[in-house]
């Protein structure tokens, strides 16, 4: 593993962050209107039900938190295949790996910096964020390993199936969000989706957010099951973007996406 | 040990319906410091092999080593490509692209590497434009710095004048020439343009469905296959059908039509016409062009 390499990648796609203004857009925009418009929905609902409406400013928090650091990290992978210059890219001698984490630094990055911005507008808004911030920080490290592992298990299906799954660098996180109950108890889910929402890697970071939102006791043995579960996840995501990439080579998809 | 060595590779690729052998037993070497020509119709599976050199595929059987070593992040660092199309960022500029590739190559000096590519490549006005915004040619010749930044050992070109007008695909021939003497460069260079092959390669492998059907010094091979010279000489008189019986030559009025093997064939000729007495007024020889030989050879695969 080559640090020259990472730290050469990393400052590549920074430098294309900076020069594509909708890139930078993208990454700012999205997000803070979305706290800024579940801000206001929260001091709305302040008449009616407050905490509500602070579970859906927190959760959506993380959400947006736990989307940059996933979807970053896949969009960087499929600028490369959609400009074609990937393939520059790995016969300049950079590993797959070194490839991967240059792109999860990245990505790592601007989730921090806007995810940073995203705590101290919510804050504005009534959500007890500072407050709690032990809490929230560790909260935000197992989101953030989560998103990890998911971005790595997206980069491995697009090496395996080719471009055309690049969509899955913008879907992949909906359905996860989805089937980790993220504004509401999973035992709403029918009896299967229940087993498949325990295993989910962000339903124990949304019962935490939901929790922060209505002042609830959290029992570390939640905050140990969500790490636990992220770190499987992420322990699981390694071995199988490093097969994803074998293979890749094996059927000719990563030769075919290099042109 | 020479610097390109492919033994008995085979690739298959498996669909659902049917496998597609894209190579079969292939086996060859490129030698220090030569211009090898890979030479094939489209689909014959020379890219196939030229991915497998840059460990974008994987072959299903037999042993590919570059500069002595398996295909991989540390032996590419030492090798470069050039590719006709070649395709970068398009917000990027080439000052971009080249800082890039230099940090990664751990090029010492970079930017006066740079400057130095730049001005031999007649690039420098272009560093700070963006990559959109160049010409076929342009973007080749970025391309081409982007492939000397780290002074390789090899040198991989896969149509590397594809889709240039010829003014420039002429000037990136004598660059290419011009590396290979001065540097001592090794070069395989795959083309579908086989005037190119004739003027720089010293070898051609000729690779078919997957198969090297030809490999040799491209006079050789070329000669394999038509051992001849078609050659017409225009006497200043019509020849004496006894003599022309005597020497079995083929007489249209005033030409004599001859197919010969080789260069001292021709001289015999000539001279035998000149101690007959004949004054010759023309001559006129068909040598067979590298594309005779690779229309010949694809009609007989």
């Amino acid at each position: 593993m080559k640090l020259n390499n990472i730290l050469a990648v990393v400052r590549n796609d920074l430098r294309i962050i900076r020069r594509v203004k909708w890139r930078t857009l993208e990454i700012t925009y999205f997000p803070l209107t979305t706290i800024l418009i579940w801000g206001l929905f929260a001091l709305h609902s302040k008449q009616y039900a407050f905490e509500a409406g602070l579970i859906v400013l927190i959760v959506n928090l993380f959400w947006s938190f736990c989307h940059i650091a996933q979807q970053q990290a896949n969009i960087l992978l499929m600028e490369d295949l959609w400009s074609l210059s990937i393939k520059h890219v790995f016969i300049a001698g950079v590993s797959e790996f070194e490839y991967l984490i240059a792109k999860l630094v990245t990505s790592t990055s601007a989730a921090i910096v806007i995810g940073t911005l995203l705590l101290f507008v919510a804050n504005a808004f009534g959500a007890p964020l500072f407050a709690n911030l032990q809490t929230v920080l560790v909260l935000a490290g197992i989101a953030l390993l989560g998103s990890i592992a998911l971005a790595i298990f997206v980069a491995g299906t697009i090496m395996i199936s080719g471009r055309e799954y690049g969509f899955l660098s913008w879907s992949a996180m909906q359905l996860f969000v989805f089937l980790s109950a993220p504004f509401f108890s999973p035992r709403l889910f029918p009896a299967f989706l229940q087993w498949a929402s325990a295993v989910m890697p962000f339903t124990n970071v949304f019962e935490i957010a939901r929790a922060l939102a209505t002042r609830a006791p959290i029992q570390s043995a939640v905050f140990l099951k969500a790490f636990v579960i992220v770190v499987v996840y992420l322990l699981a995501s390694l071995p199988y973007y490093a097969w994803a990439c074998k293979r890749a080579r094996k059927t000719g998809v990563l030769a075919r996406m290099a042109h | 040990m020479n610097p390109i060595i492919v033994s008995h590779v085979n690739k298959t690729f498996r669909t659902k319906t049917q496998d597609i052998k894209a190579l079969q037993n292939v086996s060859f070497e490129v030698e220090q410091g030569e211009i090898f020509g890979l030479l094939g119709p489209n689909g014959a599976g020379k890219s196939t092999l030229i991915n497998i050199m840059l460990n974008l595929l994987t072959p299903t059987d037999g042993s590919v080593l570059i500069l002595g070593e398996k295909p991989g992040p540390r032996v590419l660092s030492r090798i470069n490509v050039v590719a006709g199309g070649s395709e970068f960022h398009w917000a990027l500029t080439p000052r971009d692209i080249l800082s890039f590739y230099a940090r990664i190559y751990q090029v010492t000096n970079f930017k006066e590497r740079i400057a130095q590519l730049a001005s031999l490549l007649k690039i420098h006005h272009l560093l700070d434009r963006k990559f959109s915004w160049l010409s076929t040619g342009e973007r080749l010749r970025v391309a081409f710095a982007k492939a000397m930044l780290n002074r390789p050992k090899l040198l991989l070109m896969d149509e590397p004048t594809l889709g240039l007008d010829p003014g420039i695909a002429k000037d990136v021939r004598a660059e290419i020439q011009r590396l290979n003497r001065d540097t001592g460069m090794t070069i395989l260079l795959t083309s579908h343009y086989m005037h190119e092959v004739e003027q720089l390669c010293n070898r051609i492998a000729f690779i078919s469905k997957g198969k090297i059907v030809d490999i040799g010094e491209v006079k050789e091979v070329k000669l394999k296959h038509f051992g001849t010279y078609e050659i017409t000489v225009t006497l200043d008189k019509k020849p004496k059908a006894s003599w022309v019986s005597a020497h079995a030559l083929r007489v249209e009025e005033n030409k004599i039509k001859a197919t010969l093997k080789d260069e001292e064939s021709l001289s015999t000729l000539l001279a035998m016409i000149h101690e007959s007495g004949y004054r010759i007024n023309d001559i006129a020889i068909k040598k067979p062009t590298l594309e005779d030989y690779f229309i010949k050879v694809l009609h007989e695969q």
